[in-house]
């Protein structure tokens, strides 16, 4: 039976219409949130609430890349800049993440690996010979080994003792914050700073700037490399079919004669590399110092990256953008409305929940699946079928 | 008696306008109208993925219809599910039984719906219940025996009467007679004459026509998802079923030249297999297979075959024995060094082991070869190369898809199992291991694979058969082995003259040749074991 029926087009449109969900739900709750209570009457409160629901709704929306001068519309390269330079980092994450899904395996290490990452790349960062072009390269690398030595402790102990690598890169993670932190603390503070900060990087550490006043650093274009070069990887290599012949069917790779257990140690190694590098291109990118007194969070978020984007590097780009957008979108909102930006949490929660439910217009599918396979076998019985 | 029921001719089921569209875009059903009067036995005759199983599922509440509508006893019901579908009177016997292996029969029987003294089970009254309700329908079993202790053809009694126990009027049995040996098939077929002797009413599932014709009141046959039509059995010859039922003549002779056997490929030795459960399941078992020939293996199912094929093909280690591939004892066996060493296996498990279902067909059909030219070249994959390979197999396996890129998860049963022997008959293979190749597809298709291999070994290939379906074995293997409890039972170097009865015999253990018969076909000899203790 012929059955010419794009899913993913199906899968476009689910996606969008559980945006479009979200976005509503965002509208709903900031509307409510802003009928004032003294209002006149309630018809002026409703009235209140569009009005300000609509002004939050058109900073949030268009902020990260218009500013207005009276009416005025006018290119907001500060806000563009802060969109680009904030999806650095949850691009990598997203494509490590995805590198792992794709062989079904699972990493939630990757906010460990990052993190171990950033630290090592700062000793290097602020030690070695001040060397250009070189210096930078040489940090990246250093970050992208410490986030797959990272990741061997997990995969070993998964392939030697099979512990689950779910717990165990958790717990890494805790692991990494700790001892990171330590080792900053004990090794490279910078005494003369009022908080916790590591001593400054050497200038030559720095990436070059593409828009130097708003400080758009060439992260963006390594991210976007990175993205077509793992998707490349994926799916042009004999590599990248292996491992996705383990993510669809671990039995039958290895009834195919695939080295299984060790291409899957491998994926997780891989991934660990391309996690350690996602602080470190935001630090030496953006800032001149090792900051974080927390975990930034970017491993959490690659996880929801790589599921909206199903697992495709050149998506993971697009979800990643888009993610950041809501995101600098609803700072610009908070700064200029009283709404807490962090009603895009709320947003986020539930474009990914929409989105991972299987059974979400699954009936809709169901029902066009089943009208053109009716078009087909009516095409080739010639019988009229209801 | 016959007479009566169709001059009767009450019916207690119908399904009218019946469509079921499974999500991958399969159409199952279409347009099913399907009448069962009560008291019949009423056989639905189709090839595999006609959408018999489909039909039976809606039925019982496994599967929901896209649309259609059900009558039982004249009036229109919902099925929600089987629970719904017993509360009203149907019961269904599955293809994979659905027992507790660790549990008594009557346990099993009366899983649910025990009858309690105080807090505990009343054993005594469960024993007596379930007895009661075997022997009204002429159907013994020992209820005081563990499931996992029984015969095959035990635990299918076992399943009919649990759905007698639980009321059932309408019993629908699918393919009951794949699992069961000749003998075992007969104790069947008088167990459900009495049955609706006593007024219940059986949907047989088959594709058997023989059994059709020995059973059955009333056909409905279907073909890809339609029905082609209803008949009175005793009105029909099998000729003619059989050509509702595949749309053509069948020609099901396979021409065979006399098998030029050339040297030793494949040697089985004293093969042991402990499962983790500390059950024995093979016991000494030796063979070798030589090139050109193909070695059939006849067994009931779980007497060992599958972890025979396993460990051959590297994917289990035995507890004690060797595996010799050209006359090289394999001290590393693993699916990978199998393969190197000129073995190809087509699994009987195609969904679980077979195919990866998400990847295209492309992918399925390299992925014993991707590294290899002209597939890839230093890592990188030639996808134009892959695309034109794969069309060629598509076209000389006669594999029915509109692209090679299509993803093997909408391919009908057959065409998947195409995709698998597509891949290992062109390994390039000396030794192939076929486990089940034939299972579950349709006509044509099995006739093809059955002729891929009659050909692979008139090249000299050495043929590994173990199937469940004597007929095939009967007609494709030069030599036979019967294997029981994990040993070989009977040796038979001549196929001629050989009937499905007599492999019967030696498969349920009624029989065994003796160790001078058996030659090198036994478990160790006194000597050996001397051997082995030292």
């Amino acid at each position: 039976m012929k059955l010419k029926f794009r899913i993913d087009t199906f899968q476009l449109y689910r996606t969008g219409i559980a945006i479009g969900i979200a976005l509503l739900l965002g509208y709903i709750i900031i509307f409510f949130s802003k009928i004032p209570s003294d209002a006149a009457s309630l018809w002026e409160g409703v009235r209140a609430g569009f009005d300000n629901a609509n002004e939050a709704f058109k900073w949030f929306l268009l902020g990260p890349i218009v500013r207005w001068r009276g009416n005025e519309m006018l290119f907001n390269e500060r806000g563009a800049i802060q969109w680009l330079n904030e999806s650095v980092p949850i691009i990598i994450t997203g494509l490590a993440v995805s590198i792992v899904f794709s062989a079904k395996q699972f990493n939630i290490g990757a906010e460990g690996q990052l993190f171990m990452g950033a630290v090592a790349a700062t000793f290097v960062a602020v030690h070695f010979p001040a060397i250009p072009v070189l210096h930078p390269i040489v940090v990246i690398l250093t970050a992208m080994v410490t986030g797959a030595l990272w990741a061997v402790v997990p995969a070993l102990m998964k392939a030697k003792l099979k512990a689950s690598e779910l717990v165990s890169s958790l717990m890494m993670n805790y692991v990494a914050l700790y001892m990171g932190l330590f080792l900053i603390k004990t090794f490279i503070r910078d005494t003369k700073a009022g908080s916790l900060v590591s001593l400054p990087f050497a200038a030559t550490a720095q990436l070059p700037f593409i828009n130097e006043r708003y400080r758009l650093h060439i992260g963006i274009v390594i991210a976007v490399v990175s993205a077509v070069v793992i998707w490349w990887i994926l799916r042009r290599t004999t590599w990248g079919y292996q491992v996705r012949l383990i993510g669809d069917n671990i039995n039958f790779a290895q009834y195919s004669g695939i080295a299984t257990q060790s291409v899957v140690f491998q994926v997780q190694v891989a991934s660990g590399a391309v996690a350690g590098m996602a602080g470190t291109l935001e630090m030496i990118g953006y800032y001149d110092r090792f900051l974080w007194l927390f975990s930034p969070g970017y491993g959490w978020d690659g996880i929801i990256i790589a599921t909206l984007a199903r697992n495709n590097p050149l998506f993971v780009l697009v979800a990643a953008l888009f993610f950041s957008y809501i995101r600098v979108g609803a700072k610009i909102m908070g700064r200029n409305t009283d709404i807490a930006p962090e009603i895009v949490s709320i947003l986020q929660a539930a474009i990914i929940l929409l989105v991972t439910a299987e059974a979400f217009l699954s009936g809709l599918k169901q029902r066009s699946i089943e009208k053109r396979a009716r078009k087909v076998e009516e095409a080739l019985t010639g019988r009229e079928v209801k | 008696m016959k007479e009566m029921h169709s001059d009767t001719g009450v019916s207690i089921l119908e399904m009218r306008d019946i469509w079921k569209v499974y999500p991958n875009g399969v159409i199952a059903n279409a347009n099913v109208d399907i009448q069962v009067r009560k008291g019949e036995i009423h056989a639905l005759l189709g090839e595999n993925g006609a959408g018999k199983t489909t039909l039976m599922k809606i039925l019982f509440g496994f599967e929901h219809p896209s649309s259609g509508k059900i009558l039982y006893d004249g009036k229109e019901v919902a099925i929600a599910s089987p629970h719904k579908a017993i509360a009203m009177g149907i019961g269904m016997v599955h293809q994979h039984f659905m027992l507790v292996p660790s549990l008594t029969v009557a346990e099993n029987v009366l899983l649910g719906m025990e009858p309690k003294k105080g807090l505990s089970v009343g054993m005594a009254k469960a024993f007596e219940i379930v007895r009661q309700a075997g022997n009204q329908y002429g159907l013994s079993v020992p209820v005081e025996k563990k499931i996992e202790d029984i015969s095959v053809g035990m635990r299918q009694r076992v399943e009919i009467i649990k759905t007698l126990v639980r009321g059932a009027n309408l019993i629908i049995l699918d393919e009951p007679t794949a699992v069961l040996t000749p003998q075992e098939t007969v104790e069947l077929f008088k167990a459900l004459r009495i049955l609706v002797d006593r007024g219940k009413t059986v949907i047989f599932i088959t594709h058997k026509l023989n059994e059709v014709k020995q059973i059955a009141d009333r056909i409905t046959v279907l073909r890809k998802g339609h029905v082609v039509g209803t008949a009175e059995v005793k009105d029909m010859t099998q000729v003619e079923m059989s050509r509702m039922m595949v749309g053509r003549d069948v020609e099901m002779v396979i021409e065979k030249k006399p098998a030029v056997v050339g040297p030793e490929l494949l040697c089985v030795k004293k093969l042991h297999y402990v499962r983790e459960d500390k059950v024995a399941v093979l016991n000494g078992v030796s063979f070798s297979v030589r090139a050109g020939e193909i070695l059939g293996i006849a067994g009931v199912e779980g007497n060992g075959q599958t972890e025979l094929v396993q460990i051959i093909t590297g994917l289990l280690s035995p507890s004690k024995g060797d595996i010799a591939v050209n006359e090289k004892v394999m001290r590393r066996l693993n699916p990978k060094t199998a393969r190197k060493s000129g073995m190809s296996h087509i699994p009987s498990d195609r969904m679980v082991r077979g195919v990866a279902l998400e990847s295209t067909v492309e992918e399925n059909v390299i992925s014993d070869r991707y590294f290899k030219k002209p597939f890839s070249a230093y890592g990188i994959q030639s996808p134009r190369k892959i695309t034109r390979f794969t069309k060629g197999l598509i076209d000389q396996f006669d594999i029915r898809v509109d692209s090679s890129k299509r993803s093997v998860k909408m391919l009908s049963g057959g065409n998947i199992q195409k995709v698998v022997v597509a891949r290992e008959f062109t390994a390039g293979a000396k030794i192939i291991i076929a486990d089940q190749p034939t299972r579950g597809i349709d006509v044509g298709a099995s006739d093809f694979i059955r002729r891929q291999l009659v050909e692979e070994r008139d090249q000299g290939v050495g043929v590994l058969l173990i199937s469940a379906d004597l007929t095939e074995l009967l007609e494709v293997s030069d030599r036979i082995l019967v294997l029981y409890r994990g040993e070989v039972v009977a040796h038979f170097d001549e196929v001629e003259g050989l009937t499905e009865e007599t492999l019967g015999e030696y498969m349920l253990g009624i029989k065994r040749m003796s160790e001078d018969d058996l030659k090198g076909y036994s478990q160790e000899t006194a000597t050996d074991k001397e051997g082995m203790e030292r």
